[in-house]
């Protein structure tokens, strides 16, 4: 879930307001890209609330086995 | 009138006291021309250091560092303090060393390493790679206690708080501090989840900034796999470590921003992204629904014309039909009355019913009268198919004449 991040998911709801826009498509694959983007844009704007700075220091005598 | 009164040694004894005392007189670089350069058998070296509107006197005593700098004419940093000769009461500048300006300082070492790495393609344009627009984890390299980390944090707090931040605690001044910063940019490259690393460090001296202008900075720098942001000092401070850097950013607090896209401008962008969503969906639907709804349209009109042309089509059949009738019955009548009329005048049956035609044998003209008929007129009395000829013999009227 790590990689399903923000930045991810602004780039799917991008591609999918271009695909609507550009593409012939059909209502019913309309439809499932309409809600696709819906869903997306609900989540990123999720997460931009829940989000939180995340601090770590890295420690130079365990070297970078703690990561 | 004052009451204080010197003698000459006492004089300069004060003046040598205070001259020691003095904060700034008693260790110090004096920079100028050289001039008057001596160097008498006691191997002293005298000299003066002058600029366009003044001349101090100095002396290096044997042993001294520098005594190949001192030719006339030579820009010169030397440094030293201010005495004064006693037996003269003269003021001098007593050096401990001797430099060409330049040559050694760290100024000098600066244009001499960037050369260097310039020439090297340290600093080419074609090897610097794009800073991520949105990083998802950043590492930084500077000191834990300085301020700078704090101005980067509260930057990235307000405007992006959606990122991970990996510290390496850093020396970034003094003794040991290229290393720890060499060490530093290397831990992080074992690392396989930082997308952009920022070196910072704030505002000081050149001497503060040293480190960040070290060979061996530059090199690890050079050799990071990850992107590197340089923000070292304020804006107006140049290091070859933003000269090698992917970016240079002219604070720390600068680089922050750069790595942080503002959250409220993305929570817009994010519901830009939704209008336009709702916008071109709408109108695919209101796309399709017109194009139905003309299809419709057109079946509708079709049907509707077919059955306008059908009827147009029967009643003018009828009327045709209607005409044409009445055409024929009309033709048949006048046909009828002709042949009627025509059986009228068929002379055969006037023939048959024994009248003749009768004709004048002179000039064949119908006899309709007598008027003209003379005694011995030739006659031709005709049916169908016989002539008599006759000749008149009498012409009688009504009366009897």
């Amino acid at each position: 879930m790590v990689d399903n991040s923000f930045e991810d998911k602004l780039k799917e709801l991008e591609k999918a307001v271009r695909r609507l826009e550009e593409e012939e498509l059909t209502l019913d694959q309309s439809k499932i890209l309409y809600k696709e983007g819906i869903k997306l844009a609900k989540e990123c704007n999720q997460l931009l609330e829940d989000t939180e700075l995340e601090i770590t220091e890295l420690k130079k005598e365990l070297e970078s086995k703690e990561f | 009138m004052t009451e204080i009164t010197f003698t000459p040694s006492e004089l300069t004894k004060y003046i040598h006291k205070k001259l020691n005392q003095d904060k700034y007189l008693n260790s110090f670089q004096l920079t100028g021309e050289i001039s008057n350069h001596s160097s008498p058998p006691s191997g002293h070296h005298y000299f003066a250091i002058k600029d366009d509107e003044s001349l101090i006197r100095c002396v290096l005593f044997r042993g001294g560092a520098g005594q190949e700098n001192l030719k006339d004419g030579n820009e010169v940093i030397a440094e030293g303090k201010m005495s004064i000769y006693q037996p003269r009461g003269e003021i001098q500048f007593i050096a401990d060393s001797v430099k060409v300006q330049g040559e050694g300082s760290l100024q000098q070492k600066f244009e001499k390493l960037k050369a260097e790495l310039e020439a090297q393609g340290l600093f080419d344009e074609s090897r610097k790679r794009d800073i991520p627009k949105m990083p998802k984890t950043v590492g930084i390299v500077t000191s834990k206690t300085g301020s700078v980390l704090q101005d980067i944090i509260n930057v990235i707090q307000r405007r992006y708080p959606n990122l991970k931040l990996i510290i390496s605690d850093t020396r970034v001044q003094g003794e040991n501090a290229s290393s720890s910063i060499v060490e530093s940019i290397s831990l992080m490259n074992k690392l396989d989840n930082i997308d952009v690393i920022i070196l910072a460090r704030g505002g000081g001296s050149i001497e503060d900034l040293w480190p960040f202008n070290e060979e061996i900075v530059a090199r690890e720098i050079f050799k990071s796999r990850i992107p590197i942001i340089s923000a070292v000092g304020h804006e107006t401070d140049f290091t070859i470590s933003d000269l090698v850097s992917d970016l240079r950013a002219p604070t720390p607090s600068a680089a922050a921003e750069i790595i942080s896209p503002d959250i409220a401008s993305l929570k817009e962008s994010i519901n830009l992204k939704l209008r336009e969503l709702n916008l071109s969906f709408n109108g695919k639907v209101e796309n399709l629904k017109n194009r139905f709804f003309l299809s419709m349209d057109r079946i509708l009109n079709f049907k509707i014309e077919t059955s306008i042309n059908n009827l147009k089509i029967s009643s003018l059949k009828d009327n045709l039909n209607l005409t044409l009738d009445v055409k024929i019955k009309e033709i048949k009548f006048t046909l009828l009355n002709l042949e009627n009329s025509l059986s009228h005048l068929n002379i055969d049956k006037v023939f048959e019913k024994g009248f003749f035609l009768t004709q004048l044998k002179s000039d064949k003209s119908i006899i309709k009268d007598f008027k003209n008929i003379n005694k011995g007129d030739h006659i031709l009395i005709s049916n169908s198919n016989e002539t008599l000829e006759a000749e008149a013999i009498k012409v009688k009227n009504d009366k009897g004449e």
